[in-house]
């Protein structure tokens, strides 16, 4: 499973305006035996522009990614930053975990109006965040995450 | 026998005779003429026969006399016999032809039987007038608009509230249509309507509308209208009552406006919730998280003490555990932040107003003392001018400004050092203070809901709980004034606060300040 993930050269790209929360699921990844390259933004905007930049840029051609979005952040939230992914005809495969600190059903909805792939709840403990990255592998292994083109 | 009896008739007895019959005849000839007219007159054309021959009997006996009269110039035997005949038949055809009429003869009412009847039929004129003038009286005087349109649209009859609601003199308003005073969005379902009731779909209708006042002015009214038709069914007129609903109006309004308001309430309590939620989650997510970290350091040092390992004991000692603590503690004071602020913001919104008139001078001089030692050591300029006093309450009033100090030392830009001006104005109705600042300034996106609560621009590299300014706007909401920014991002902002005269304070101050409010102290 884990071979599924390396082989595909996934980058994990975490955006979370608390740094504590990037930290703990960085470690969860870690302790899971997760060694991908994990990319960190603090807000919705910048996210946005790197994903944009790696569309121009040659370089990043063939580049996988796997989006783990928190849902309140600074400058450009998270719901916001999924919708603008989700309807780029290139950007739009990439595979999307909201994560939230709430569970509030509409919210939860308008995520999954919006095209994400799934959603976690935090806090994640480590027994759940373990099984929910099995859920992710697996979902990576079924999907096939699409290059960037 | 003829000729003895004639012959009797000389001298003296001639004379006398003659003249009788004369008389006779002529006395016969003006009743003969009298009843033909009469006859003449009679509307029942049966019996103008009967009266013709009535007429010609009378007038057949006047013939007789005339005739005796002439006995003695022109002794005629067969004369007398024809008349005799003539006046006999003539007799006997009146007398058949009012046989017919006997029944009614008979019944033909006496002088008393009529004076009764004149009597009876005045009070029935008497009456239906007494009525005519009740319905008159409650057209003219019903407390409502009444009115009588025709079927295209006139007024043929209006009462005084008709006139006072459309504001139109009634001489003037009866030569006009009720289309010409309608609002012309009102004017096409009013004619629908109007012309569904002519058509026999319905018999009536109630609408709302609004009519236009001979000033031009709008007033809205309830219409009832209902269609009165002849017996033959052919539509005559309307009959339409009209209302005065201008005042219903107003209250509906004033309840709109208030429902919004606490919608807004609602809404405003309902995003503190949820911000309230989140942000206080957020933070408890890193000490659950980092905790049950700990709790894995715990696990590693105590399987590297039983196996002696002392390599790995330091670097978790040493550079695992020191920044999971300094998580846990950060999130533990963010927490305690955040429910210092909402205590505030709860505090401020109960609060009970105390009116009273404010030197702000004074007030000044005070918050400058109070940042001296934070403003020397930041090397800040911090000018008032002169400022006009204002009437408020002196413990929001001083709140704010001290919430926009900090702001303004908060935000100062790391280029320069700060520089905060505070200047004050008279506008119309209202009292204005600026607080312009050197620092960071605002970007035009953001210049509305940085006082939105707990919105904040750059959290991270803040210390606040993003409540400062959502106070802010709360205290000058309370006031009933406003605040608002003016910024150019990098060079500075301008918060600007407007504060009502005392005479145009909002009514709901006054009273919340007469009935104050017993929750502050359970808060406090």
């Amino acid at each position: 499973m884990n071979q599924t993930i390396d082989s595909s050269q996934l980058t994990i790209i975490l955006a979370d305006d608390d740094v504590g929360h990037r930290l703990l699921i960085k470690r969860n990844l870690r302790r899971s035996n997760i060694t991908n390259e994990v990319l960190e933004f603090g807000d919705g905007e910048s996210l946005i522009k790197f994903l944009m930049n790696c569309k121009e840029d040659p370089a990043q051609k063939g580049r996988r990614f796997l989006v783990m979005l928190d849902i309140r952040m600074p400058r450009m939230d998270g719901t916001r930053a999924l919708a603008i992914i989700k309807q780029d005809p290139e950007l739009k495969r990439i595979p999307i975990i909201m994560l939230t600190t709430t569970e509030d059903p509409q919210e939860i909805e308008r995520c999954h109006d919006l095209g994400c792939n799934s959603y976690v709840k935090k806090p994640i403990d480590h027994e759940q965040f373990i099984n929910a990255i099995r859920q992710l592998g697996l979902y990576l292994s079924i999907v096939a995450v699409p290059n960037l083109k | 026998m003829d000729a003895q009896y004639h012959d009797d008739l000389s001298g003296q007895h001639a004379w006398t005779h003659f003249i009788d019959n004369l008389t006779s005849f002529l006395i016969f000839c003006v009743i003969g003429l009298i009843i033909l007219r009469y006859f003449r007159r009679l509307t029942d054309r049966d019996n103008v026969w009967g009266g013709y021959s009535l007429s010609g009997f009378i007038f057949l006996c006047g013939v007789s006399h005339l005739a005796e009269s002439l006995v003695l110039l022109w002794p005629s035997a067969l004369l007398f016999r024809i008349l005799d005949v003539l006046t006999i038949s003539s007799g006997f055809l009146t007398i058949i032809l009012f046989i017919p009429m006997l029944p009614q003869l008979l019944r033909i009412p006496t002088i008393g039987e009529l004076e009764n009847e004149i009597r009876r039929r005045k009070d029935i004129e008497t009456r239906l007038r007494d009525n005519k003038e009740t319905l008159r009286s409650a057209f003219a005087h019903a407390p409502i608009g009444m009115s009588l349109v025709s079927t295209d649209g006139k007024w043929m009859r209006v009462n005084q509230q008709v006139c006072q609601i459309v504001d139109y003199p009634e001489d003037e308003l009866l030569q006009m249509t009720f289309q010409q005073i309608t609002h012309p969005q009102d004017l096409n379902s009013d004619m629908d309507l109007l012309k569904a009731c002519l058509s026999g779909e319905r018999d009536s209708y109630t609408m709302e509308k609004r009519y236009i006042r001979k000033d031009g002015s709008i007033v809205p009214i309830q219409l009832f209208v209902s269609l009165v038709r002849d017996a033959a069914g052919k539509p005559r007129f309307f009959v339409s009552q009209i209302k005065d609903i201008s005042q219903d109006k107003a209250l509906q309004q004033q309840q709109r406006k208030l429902i919004g308001e606490l919608q807004q309430k609602t809404d405003e309590l309902q995003q503190i919730v949820y911000v309230a939620s989140h942000d206080l989650r957020s933070p408890l997510v890193n000490i659950i998280g980092f905790s049950d970290e700990l709790k894995h350091c715990c696990h590693s040092l105590k399987k590297a003490t039983e196996s002696g390992d002392a390599d790995v004991i330091e670097p978790i000692i040493r550079e695992e555990i020191p920044p999971i603590l300094e998580f846990i503690t950060s999130s533990a004071k963010r927490m305690d932040q955040l429910l210092n602020g909402l205590l505030l913001y709860s505090r401020m919104g109960r609060y009970p107003i105390l009116l009273e008139p404010i030197d702000m001078n004074e007030l000044m001089q005070g918050l400058s003392n109070e940042f001296s030692i934070q403003l020397k050591k930041i090397e800040g300029q911090f000018v008032v001018e002169h400022l006009p006093p204002c009437h408020g309450d002196a413990t929001l009033v001083n709140q704010l400004m001290l919430n926009l100090i900090d702001n303004a030392i908060k935000y100062r830009s790391p280029e320069r050092s700060l520089s905060l001006r505070v200047s004050g104005a008279t506008g119309k109705g209202f009292i204005r203070y600026t607080l312009a600042d050197n620092g960071i300034g605002i970007a035009p996106d953001h210049q509305t809901d940085i006082f939105d609560i707990f919105n904040q621009i750059n959290p991270a590299e803040s210390t606040g709980e993003g409540l400062g300014l959502s106070i802010c706007s709360l205290i000058v909401n309370k006031l009933g004034g406003r605040i608002y920014v003016e910024s150019v991002a990098g060079e500075g902002a301008a918060f600007h606060i407007e504060i009502p005269d005392a005479e145009r304070f909002p009514d709901i101050l006054k009273s919340e300040q007469a009935t104050g409010n017993s929750l502050f102290s359970r808060v406090k």
